[in-house]
C-alpha cells in the first residue's frame, strides 16, 4: 500500500468520527481505518453524553458549565472548550445531513427513558429518544411487543408512574412476528420497521388507543437507518413517540454506526476490517509504520490511536498490576493501589476506569512528567487516561470531542 | 499460534456476551428461525459442547464469518459453529445431498473421466444424472450449477509456455478456478509473468476443504489439511510462496483450519492472496489505460483475512480506472449454502442489497475475487462479474 497521510487505528465512534472530520476538512488526505470488531456502537444507545456528573457524583444541569470547572489536566481541558463546541456543531450538522438528526446542546441535558423506565440524560440524543415532550403528555402508553423478552412494559409503567404520579400511564402489547421460532430481538423488530409495511402494521395496532395528548413509549424499534421511520409512525398516529434505550444489540447505536460508515464510504475512506494492529516502528519519536497481525505494514505520516480500552484490547491487562498499550508501548496512567479500585458506588470515579494514556494540548501522548513521547500520534476516545468517563457520564462526548480535534488539527 | 497469520482467534471463554455478532449476522437478519451466533456458538459451546444436544437452527449458519469480524474479542464464532456441526455428525448420518455438496473436488474429477463429461455436465439435467443432483435430494433447481470449463486449469497449464525465472510462486487454483473458471488462473499467469515471476503448480495439492468443513465432514477435511499444510511447508522451505486467487481457499489455508482443529501446524504464513502477494513485490507499472468504472464487491472471506483491500490498491495503479466499493454486505451464496433447497430463498434475500446496488449502478464492470460471489451476482443480476486478476491482466501491454 502506498504511504498514507493518516492511519487510524480503531473503528468505533472515535475512530470513525475522526476520519469523517479529517476528510471533510482536508479532502486531499489519504486516510485508512483499521477496525478489529464492530466497535461499541451496536451496543450503545447512540446518545452523546458530554458530562453528566461532577467529581462528587452530583448531577450537572449544564455539561458545559461542568466542563469549565474540570481541572486543567482533564482531557476536555486539553482539547479546549472551543474545539468541544465545534465538535458538537459538526456532529449535529453531520447527523442532520444524514437524516438522523440529534437534539440537544452543550448547555443542557436532554432526558432519555431507559429500558427500565428510569430517566437518564445526555447532551445530544436522536430526536426519537428525546423524552422532554413527556411532561406535556396526559396519557402515556408503553408499547411492548409480543415475544420480545428484553423489554418489560409493566416495569416501565411502574417506574414512570413514580416519576410522573399525575399522569395516566398504561401498557399495551402489539404483534409483529407470529409463531417466532426464537425470541425476537428488538433489532429484528427494528428491521421490520425499516419498511413502510412495518410502520403501517405498527400504527394500525395503536391507532385506536390515541386520545388527546397521548404519547407512546416504545423500545428502539424505528428502523436501523435514519429517523424517517420514527417520523412516519408519528404522523400516522398523530402522536409523539419516544424510544427507550435497550439491551444490546441496540438499533439506535446501529443507526449512528450506519450513517458514520455510509458517510465515510461516500468520502472514499476504507474501513479495513478484521485488522488487528500489533506493533509499530518508531524512529526519533516518530512512528514510521504499524504492523498487522498478518504481518502487513502500513506507513503513514500520522497515526490516530482510537483503539478503545480493556474491552477492545487498546490496553491489555494480562497481569493485574501492569497495564500495557500494545502497539506503541506508550506509558499508561494507572492507579496501582488496589483499594482505589472498584468503589462501591458505581457513579463514583473508579480507579480502574482512570487507566489510560495522558495527552498534551495537541492530543499527543505524554508521560506522567509531561514529556512528549510521540510526535505524530494523536490519542482519542476511551483510551484517554486520568479520569473515569463512565462515572462522570462523558464516554461518547470524549470520543466526539477528541476525534474532532484530531481531525481538525491535522498537521 | 504464531503471530504472523491473519486473525488470532480466541476461544469462547473470551465471549463477553456483547451481541455484536448477532447484529452482524446476515442469516439472522434474513431468517427468523435462526437463533444466531451468540446464542448458538458461545452459549452452546460453553454449556453443551460435550452433550449430544444440537440446536437444529445451527444448520442455518452459512460460515460467512460476519460474526467473527464483528467480535471485539476475536472469538471465532463461525468456527465454533463448524466444530459443533462436525460434532453432531460424529453421531448422525449425512444426507445424500450434503455428501454431494461437500465433495465437489471428486465431482470434478469424475466429470473429467467421462468423455465429453463437461458438456454433459453443462446440459441442464444431465449434470444431475452424472452427479446425482436433484431437487428430490434437496439441491435447489432454481439456480444453475457451476458450469464446467472445456478444459480444466491444470490441463491448460501444461500448454502454457513461460519464461524461466529465479522468482517463482506456486499457484493454488482451488476447485472452482480449476474446474469452472480457468481463465482466472490464466490471468494470474499473465500478471505474474509480466512481473518476471514464473508460476508453478503442485499436483499434490488437494481441495482446501471448505465445502467439507461447512457440511461437517471433519475427518476428511483434517486429512486434506495434513496434506496441504505439508505441501505449503515444503514450498516454504524452498522459499517459494503459495498464492491463491480464491479468497475462501486462501483464508482456509492461512488460518481457518488451524482454528477449527486447534492445530498450529495448519497455520500457514506462506500462503498469500494474489493481490496481497502483488503488494509485496516491486510491481511492473507499465500498464495500459483502462478507462472503466468498476464496482467492487469485496468477498466476506477477504474481509476476514484482515489484509485490507489489496486488489483495489493494485488496480488503482491502472491509468483511468475507477473503482467503487459496492459496500452491500454478504452476497448470500456462501459456498454451498445457497444450493440447499430450503435455504435458496434466504440466500437470495441476503443478496438482495448487493443485487440492488449492482442493478442501480452504471459501472462498466462488476468485480469480485470469489467464485461463488460471482455466480451469485450473475444469478441475481444477470451481470457477469470479473475477477480483478482478469482486469489487471488486461492492462499489461502485450510486449
Ligand atoms: S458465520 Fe455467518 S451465518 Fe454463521 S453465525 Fe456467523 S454471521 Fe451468522
Ligand atoms: S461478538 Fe464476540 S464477545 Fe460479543 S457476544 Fe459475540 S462472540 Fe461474544
Amino acid at each position: 500500500m502506498r504511504k498514507l497521510d493518516t492511519f487510524i487505528i480503531g473503528g468505533g465512534l472515535a475512530g470513525l468520527f475522526s476520519a469523517l472530520v479529517l476528510k471533510s476538512k482536508h479532502p486531499e488526505k489519504k486516510i485508512a481505518i483499521a477496525a478489529f470488531g464492530a466497535g461499541s456502537l451496536p451496543m450503545s444507545s447512540g446518545t452523546i453524553d458530554f458530562l453528566s456528573r461532577d467529581a462528587r457524583g452530583k448531577f450537572l444541569k449544564s455539561p458545559l458549565a461542568g466542563i469549565q470547572k474540570l481541572p486543567n489536566h482533564h482531557p476536555y481541558k486539553k482539547i479546549g472548550i472551543e474545539s468541544i463546541k465545534q465538535a458538537v456543531e459538526f456532529f449535529r450538522d453531520f447527523s442532520a445531513e444524514w437524516s438522523l438528526p440529534y437534539d440537544g446542546s452543550l448547555e443542557r441535558q436532554t432526558p432519555v427513558v431507559t429500558s427500565l423506565g428510569t430517566i437518564k440524560s445526555a447532551a445530544l440524543t436522536q430526536i426519537s429518544m428525546d423524552a422532554s415532550p413527556l411532561k406535556y403528555a396526559q396519557k402515556i402508553i408503553v408499547v411492548g411487543i409480543n415475544g420480545v423478552k428484553d423489554f418489560f412494559p409493566n416495569v416501565l409503567v411502574e417506574n414512570l408512574q413514580k416519576i410522573f404520579p399525575q399522569k395516566q400511564i398504561e401498557s399495551v402489547n402489539i404483534d409483529f412476528i407470529s409463531n417466532p421460532r426464537r425470541d425476537p430481538l428488538i433489532l429484528d423488530i427494528a428491521r421490520i420497521l425499516d419498511s413502510n409495511e412495518g410502520i403501517q402494521k405498527f400504527a394500525d395496532q395503536l391507532k385506536s388507543k390515541v386520545e388527546s395528548k397521548t404519547m407512546f413509549i416504545t423500545p428502539p424499534i424505528f428502523g436501523t437507518q435514519g429517523a424517517s421511520s420514527h417520523g412516519a409512525a408519528e404522523s400516522l398516529l398523530e402522536s409523539k413517540i419516544c424510544e427507550t434505550t435497550c439491551l444490546p444489540p441496540s438499533p439506535t447505536g446501529i443507526r449512528l454506526q450506519k450513517i458514520l460508515r455510509d458517510s465515510l464510504h461516500k468520502l472514499g475512506i476504507s474501513i479495513l476490517e478484521n485488522m488487528k494492529i500489533v506493533s509499530s516502528e518508531i524512529e526519533n519519536r516518530r512512528v514510521k509504520s504499524v504492523k498487522t497481525s498478518s504481518g502487513k505494514i502500513f506507513e503513514a505520516d500520522r497515526f490516530i490511536l482510537a483503539a478503545g480500552k480493556f474491552f477492545s484490547g487498546g490496553i491489555e491487562m494480562n497481569q493485574f498490576n501492569s497495564p500495557r498499550e500494545p502497539i506503541f508501548n506508550l506509558p499508561i496512567f494507572f492507579e496501582p493501589s488496589e483499594n482505589q479500585w472498584s468503589h462501591e458506588d458505581f457513579f463514583m470515579p473508579q480507579g480502574f476506569e482512570k487507566t489510560g494514556i495522558l495527552i498534551d494540548e495537541n492530543l499527543k501522548p505524554i508521560d506522567a512528567s509531561g514529556k512528549l513521547i510521540l510526535e505524530n500520534v494523536a490519542i482519542i476516545g476511551e483510551i484517554l487516561g486520568g479520569f473515569d468517563f463512565t462515572a462522570s457520564g462523558s464516554n461518547s462526548g470524549i470520543a466526539i470531542a477528541s476525534a474532532f480535534k484530531a481531525g481538525d488539527i491535522d498537521e | 499460534m504464531n503471530e504472523n497469520f491473519a486473525g488470532i482467534r480466541k476461544t469462547i471463554d473470551h465471549c463477553v456476551a456483547c451481541t455484536a455478532c448477532m447484529a452482524a449476522c446476515p442469516v439472522m437478519r434474513a431468517l427468523q428461525d435462526y437463533r444466531g451466533p451468540k446464542l448458538i456458538a458461545p452459549a452452546h459451546g460453553r454449556l453443551h459442547f460435550s452433550q449430544d444436544d444440537f440446536d437444529r437452527s445451527l444448520e442455518f449458519c452459512s460460515n460467512c464469518k460476519s460474526c467473527d469480524r464483528a467480535c471485539p474479542n476475536g472469538v471465532s464464532v463461525s468456527n465454533l459453529n463448524m466444530q459443533q456441526r462436525g460434532k453432531f455428525f460424529e453421531s448422525h448420518k449425512h444426507s445424500q445431498r450434503d455428501k454431494i455438496l461437500a465433495h465437489i473436488e471428486s465431482a470434478g474429477k469424475k466429470i473429467r473421466t467421462i468423455p465429453f463429461g463437461h458438456q454433459a455436465a453443462n446440459w441442464g439435467s444431465s449434470v444431475g444424472k452424472i452427479l446425482g443432483i436433484s431437487e428430490k435430494i434437496g439441491i435447489t433447481a432454481k439456480r444453475p450449477l457451476p458450469i464446467y470449463a472445456r478444459k480444466n486449469f491444470k490441463t491448460l497449464f501444461k500448454s502454457i509456455h513461460q519464461q524461466k525465472s529465479d522468482r517463482k510462486i506456486v499457484f493454488y487454483p482451488g476447485c472452482y478456478i480449476n474446474e469452472n473458471d480457468p481463465d482466472v488462473g490464466i490471468a494470474l499467469i499473465r500478471v505474474m509473468n509480466a512481473n518476471g515471476i514464473e508460476v508453478l503448480i503442485d499436483e499434490n495439492f488437494r481441495c482446501c476443504g471448505s465445502p467439507l468443513i461447512s457440511t461437517g465432514f471433519m475427518n476428511e477435511s483434517r486429512l486434506l489439511a495434513e496434506n496441504n499444510s505439508a505441501r505449503i511447508q515444503d514450498w516454504k522451505s524452498k522459499n517459494i510462496p503459495v498464492v491463491a486467487a480464491c479468497t475462501t481457499c486462501s483464508l482456509v489455508l492461512k488460518s481457518e483450519l488451524a482454528e477449527i482443529f486447534g492445530d498450529d501446524r495448519f497455520a500457514n504464513n506462506n500462503v498469500f492472496d494474489a493481490f496481497e502477494f502483488l503488494e509485496t513485490i516491486d510491481l511492473n507499472l507499465n500498464l495500459a489505460s483502462v478507462p472503466k468504472r468498476i464496482l467492487y464487491h469485496v468477498p466476506c472471506h477477504l474481509k476476514s483475512q484482515g489484509i485490507g483491500l489489496p486488489a483495489r490498491e493494485i488496480l488503482s495503479e491502472i491509468p483511468d480506472l475507477k473503482i467503487e466499493l459496492a459496500d452491500a454486505g454478504c452476497c448470500g451464496l456462501s459456498g454451498n449454502f445457497g444450493y440447499k433447497k430450503e435455504l435458496y430463498d434466504v440466500s437470495m434475500k441476503i443478496g438482495r442489497e448487493l443485487f440492488d446496488r449492482i442493478l442501480s449502478s452504471d459501472a462498466d464492470e462488476v468485480m469480485s475475487e470469489c467464485g461463488p460471489c460471482r455466480m451469485q451476482i450473475q444469478h441475481g443480476t444477470n451481470r457477469e462479474p470479473m475477477h480483478p486478476l482478469e482486469i489487471l491482466a488486461g492492462a499489461y501491454l502485450p510486449n
